[in-house]
């Protein structure tokens, strides 16, 4: 039978699982919002954009969405690169709404995004900017960066999503970007894990019909949602190697000698800061520190979905193939090659 | 110092040269005195006084030395004057100490010297002594022939003693001697010539009979150890030494066993072929294809007993399939019978369908509610009946003869009630014989309804069953019922004798066939082998099922990577994937694959490489109806072209099939993005960002995509589930040995696991090795690849 999970791959629709309480809150903003949402690697951002894509596409609300991909734009040609992709990408949703690419008749691509602007002012409707991998602005020329400030300001009703990590390599946030590049107040929303029943769904795949979900026992699946911690990429492949195998355990096992885990879990690591970082491997290690000093750090480290609370209130890390992974640092620290911690 | 003049200087040096002179003269003079002939010639003379022919001989010399010339009356020292023939006295020494030659060659010297006829007694002396010495050579001559004979007959007879006794290397010693004493004796020089080829031929025969008895223990400890092909090549290389019955009669089995096994592997394949497909065909309900697949097992191993197990599970299946269909339909008249008030009509249904599902509710159900329509009709009110006999009434009509069930197997079971207001007790025999029965009872209304069974096993042809019930009452009835064992044609045994013979004949005749195309192969070298090229035989490979497999269910959702050391064979897993995809009858996709090899392509060319590739691959699908390229496939195609068309061409492929359309970029050597600018890379992950990106899959291959690039903005991050392709596992490299050499080679005993271990299943070595075991039979006309052939190859392959 195939396998319905997606493990490196942006997924909407039917594969698209939970943060439906995110999605609500993104798809009726205020008048001219900005959204910074923030989150960790594979833990779904470009998704969610492509979600609300989907749902501004075929839905009820007068937004029009452009999906944008910054990765990799450090100029102003690679910006507008970017902005011709992606008004070729939305080119038959556009025509639908009523606007064929070729009148949007300029000499440059801002110039056409202004007119795109006002064509959909034209009908009534409104532009959704989805900017994935929007730590790229940060790293924009000053000039570039004031020139999309001027568009941006010329976008009235315009909305706008951006994604990123939660730090950019100078160790700021991109909050501060956005808001100098919008002028906006800007919201901040962490992507984290999902919650329990959404992340059980997503285990189950029971979005899709009966025929094409793989076969789990409830207990599979229990074990399955309990081990990642609920983060849509290790459930799913987790589930997939589980499908795959027969066996929770032989899957996790299997999974670990896969060395994307590792890498996944040192590119988020290495996402957060120093002080971030040191109150993750306390937790892993189970040692002791001052919580109420670092109730703003621990707040965000659950938000982002690298914690989360026990029972009984202890801080915890939310899946276990992290926690092992930070506690197999002390060994990296005493001096020995740890590159596989397992 | 005062100097000197010259002319004092001369003079000077004259004087001393004068002065040495002297001196030297007088040193000289002395020396001289004392070493002259005559003094040496006078100590022979002593010498000879004395006896002492030796030293006589000594002093002679030396006096010969200093004057070699004889005379008469030669002066010696003052005035003295001496005969001086010295080789008169030098013949005189010799003749004492038996040197007659020596002797008589001195006195002819002598002679010769002339000097001595002047002196008439020396002469005398001379001749005197030269004549003793002749008749006494003579005699010393004649006495050493004689023993010279004597010795030599000695040694003769000492030969042949020796010969006699087989001591033929001490025989030819003997006559050695004998030839050393006499070269020209014929009688030795013909026996040692015998001798000689005698011991050539005895250590000849020695070392055959030591080589024969080797090869013997050999093949018998190779026999015992089941490697048959060992033993048979070591018995022809005895037979070739000496002919001999019992290791002709060893060969002769160690081929027998050599053919059983090629032939035995060989059936197992084919067999195991077969049942594989008859075990997919009935995991698809074909189940009557599954059975003639099964067909095939058993033309070649009537016996197998697997696939009998299969059959037999198959035909209970269709049987099972068959009767529940039959089972609905009856029921439905059996109801609508006694509906209308027919329950003889009715019980003839239910009987019918409870012989074959005796335990099933509803029937039995609708049995009871039958009797009871029934036995009211038969007990009338005031009337005492005996018990009614109902048999599961399977029996037809025949021409004056009573009716009679017809079946096609020998065990048979006889069931049936009894109706009666009592319990009854039922008997039975057969043909006479009692039999057991097995009853139950129980009350139905006013009735007492009792169920018998009757089982026993037939003969060929009709046999009569006799039931008899006896109610409480005492009253009894019985009833007969026949039945006819016909025998299947396909279990009688002239069928199985044909079916056997057929089979043997088929067997033969595929042997033969066989042969030829080994012969034919032969003839052209064929070799099935490749190394260095990627497979594309379905057939040739081996043991990437798993991965194929996994790659198949997780293509239309996720992209891939394969990665692996170098020459593990991703190529040809990629290739394998593509013909898969191509030939994949999807309900639910549609895969169009494009295969694209990075290696030696630059970065400038990259995406028009990409382009092209899929333009290539995409065509024969879009026929005219594809858009030409977004710009010319040169240098200047980049990314935003390659989307373009990407874009154009996937929404021409979904108009084209209302499936989901999934275009799956194979691309391998995918390690040359290492080298390219990460913005190429940021590039070509973008097109899987796109939203047609939905309808993009990539299997990618490679040794190591640049993992280093760990940066959160890395294209590759976790983008790709992958998939290590490993060596292969023991039996598939096992497989990958022995499938292609089918038909064509012979295998000893332990090759393909040698193999497997020097290649450490790595199916490209495999390959290698097999290519070149494959020229090396063919280059020596040999059919059979043993583990010295292996070892030999193993060199080649592994290179200096």
């Amino acid at each position: 039978m195939r396998s319905s999970y997606v493990v490196g791959q942006w997924v909407r629709r039917e594969r698209f699982y939970g943060r439906r309480q995110l999605l609500q809150t993104l798809l009726e903003p205020k008048a001219s919002s900005v959204t910074w949402l923030a989150g960790l690697r594979r833990v779904g951002k470009t998704s969610v954009l492509r979600q609300i894509e989907h749902l501004a596409f075929s839905g009820s609300t007068d937004l029009v969405p452009l999906y944008w991909d910054l990765e990799g734009t450090d100029d102003a040609a690679g910006l507008g690169e970017g902005l011709l992709d992606a008004l070729y990408d939305a080119e038959d949703e556009l025509l639908r709404i009523g606007v064929a690419l070729e009148d949007l008749d300029a000499d440059d691509p801002w110039t056409g995004l202004e007119e795109l602007v006002r064509q959909l002012g034209a009908h009534g409707r409104r532009l959704l900017l989805l900017w994935d991998e929007a730590e790229a602005l940060a790293g924009l020329p000053p000039t570039v960066r004031r020139q999309l400030a001027a568009s941006l300001a010329r976008f009235e009703g315009a909305v706008v999503i951006a994604t990123s990590g939660p730090r950019l390599r100078s160790g700021a946030s991109l909050h501060g970007s956005l808001a100098e590049l919008t002028a906006s107040r800007v919201e901040t929303h962490y992507l984290g894990n999902l919650e329990s029943n959404e992340a059980t769904s997503l285990a189950c795949q029971d979005q899709i019909p009966d025929s094409s979900r793989p076969v789990l026992e409830t207990e599979d699946v229990a074990e399955i949602v309990a081990r990642s911690g609920a983060h849509p990429y290790l459930i799913q492949m987790l589930a997939k190697r589980t499908v795959e195998l027969g066996n929770v355990e032989a899957a996790w096992i299997d999974l670990h000698a896969d060395r994307s885990i590792e890498y996944f879990h040192r590119i988020n690591f290495d996402l957060l800061s120093e002080a971030q970082q040191s109150v993750l491997r306390k937790i892993a290690e189970g040692a002791s520190f001052d919580a109420a000093s670092l109730s703003s750090t621990l707040s965000f480290l659950e938000a982002v979905g690298t914690t989360r609370r026990a029972h009984d209130g202890r801080y915890e890390i939310a899946n276990e193939s992290f926690a092992e992974w930070l506690r197999s640092l002390r060994s990296w620290d005493a001096g020995h090659d740890t590159m596989n911690p397992r | 110092m005062k100097l000197q003049t010259t002319q004092q200087r001369w003079h000077r040096s004259l004087g001393m040269a004068w002065v040495g002179l002297v001196l030297f003269g007088a040193l000289g003079a002395s020396s001289a005195g004392a070493d002259r002939w005559y003094v040496h010639y006078d100590r022979a003379q002593e010498a000879i006084a004395a006896e002492d022919w030796s030293g006589a001989i000594e002093q002679i010399n030396e006096s010969l030395a200093r004057r070699g010339d004889s005379g008469a009356r030669v002066r010696s020292y003052g005035m003295n004057l001496v005969d001086y023939f010295p080789y008169l006295d030098l013949g005189v020494a010799y003749y004492h100490l038996g040197q007659f030659d020596a002797a008589i060659q001195a006195f002819e010297t002598e002679e010769r010297m002339a000097a001595i006829s002047t002196v008439p007694s020396a002469l005398e002396r001379l001749e005197s002594y030269r004549q003793d010495a002749l008749d006494r050579r003579d005699q010393l001559a004649t006495e050493l022939r004689t023993r010279s004979q004597e010795l030599v007959q000695e040694e003769l007879a000492t030969a042949r003693r020796l010969e006699a006794e087989g001591r033929l290397q001490e025989a030819m010693a003997a006559l050695d001697r004998t030839l050393a004493l006499e070269g020209e004796n014929q009688e030795a020089q013909t026996m040692l010539a015998r001798l000689r080829s005698e011991l050539l031929e005895a250590d000849a025969h020695r070392a055959r009979q030591q080589a024969h008895a080797s090869l013997l223990a050999e093949a018998e400890s190779a026999l015992s150890s089941g490697d048959a092909g060992l033993a048979a090549a070591r018995l022809r290389k005895a037979l070739e030494l000496e002919e001999n019955e019992s290791t002709r009669a060893l060969l002769e089995q160690a081929q027998a066993t050599i053919r059983n096994e090629v032939e035995a592997a060989e059936r197992t394949v084919r067999i195991d072929s077969a049942l594989n497909a008859a075990r997919r065909l009935a995991g698809g309900r074909d189940l009557e294809g599954a059975l003639e697949r099964l067909e095939l097992v058993f033309a070649v191993d009537p016996e197998n007993r697997t696939a009998l197990d299969l059959r037999e599970q198959w035909v209970e299946q269709q049987a099972s399939d068959r009767a529940r269909r039959e089972r609905n339909d009856r029921l439905a008249e059996a109801e609508a019978a006694l509906a209308a008030g027919r329950p003889e009509e009715a019980l003839t249904s239910a009987n019918l369908l409870l012989a074959a599902r005796s335990g099933d509710a509803l029937i039995l159900d609708l049995v009871r509610r039958a009797y009871a329509v029934l036995s009211r009709q038969l007990l009338r009110p005031g009337g005492t009946l005996p018990p009614a006999i109902r048999f599961a009434d399977l029996r037809v009509a025949r021409d004056d003869m009573p009716p009679a069930q017809v079946v096609d197997r020998s065990s048979f079971r006889l069931t049936g009630v009894v109706i009666d207001r009592s319990e009854v007790r039922v008997e039975a025999d057969v043909e006479g014989i009692p039999v057991q029965v097995q009853q139950t009872s129980q009350n139905v209304g006013d009735d007492v309804i009792t169920e018998f069974s009757v089982a026993s096993r037939l003969g060929a042809g009709e046999t009569g069953f006799r039931i008899r019930a006896t109610a409480d009452s005492g009253l009894s009835s019985s009833s007969e019922y026949r039945v006819v064992y016909s025998v299947p044609w396909h279990r009688s045994p002239v069928w199985r004798l044909a079916i056997f013979s057929g089979v043997m004949g088929l067997v033969l005749a595929g042997l033969g066939y066989r042969t030829l195309m080994r012969r034919r192969r032969r003839r052209r070298r064929f070799n099935p082998y490749t190394a260095g090229v990627p497979i594309f035989d379905p057939d040739l490979f081996f043991g990437r099922e798993p991965i194929v497999r996994r790659v198949l269910q997780s293509i239309h959702n996720n992209s891939l990577l394969l990665h692996g050391e170098r020459r593990i064979g991703k190529t040809s897993l990629l290739h394998q994937i593509r013909a898969r995809l191509d030939g994949l009858d999807d309900p639910e996709f549609a895969f169009y694959t494009s295969y694209v090899d990075l290696q030696g392509v630059e970065e400038s060319w990259f995406f028009a490489t990409l382009g092209s590739t899929l333009r290539d691959s995409l065509e024969p699908a879009l026929g005219a109806s594809v858009d030409p390229p977004a710009a010319p496939l040169d240098q200047e195609y980049d990314h935003h072209h390659l989307q373009t068309d990407l874009r154009r061409w996937i929404r021409a492929l979904e108009s084209l099939d209302s499936r989901q359309v999934k275009v799956v970029l194979l691309i391998d050597e995918v390690d040359e993005l290492n080298h390219y600018h990460p913005r190429v890379n940021q590039r070509l992950r973008s097109l899987f960002m796109k939203r047609f990106s939905e309808r993009l899959a990539a299997v990618v291959a490679g040794v190591n995509i640049r993992r280093h690039w760990e940066r959160e903005g890395s294209p590759w991050y976790n983008f790709f589930e992958e998939i290590s392709v490993d060596p292969i596992a023991l039996e598939d490299a096992l497989q990958l040995v022995t499938v292609p050499l089918a038909g064509m080679f012979r295998i000893q005993a332990g090759v393909a696991e040698r193999i497997a271990e020097i290649s450490q299943c790595k199916p490209y070595l495999v390959q290698k090795l097999c290519l070149a075991l494959v020229n090396r039979l063919h280059d020596q006309g040999r059919d059979i690849v043993t583990l010295e052939d292996v070892e030999a190859v193993k060199a080649r392959v592994d290179g200096p």
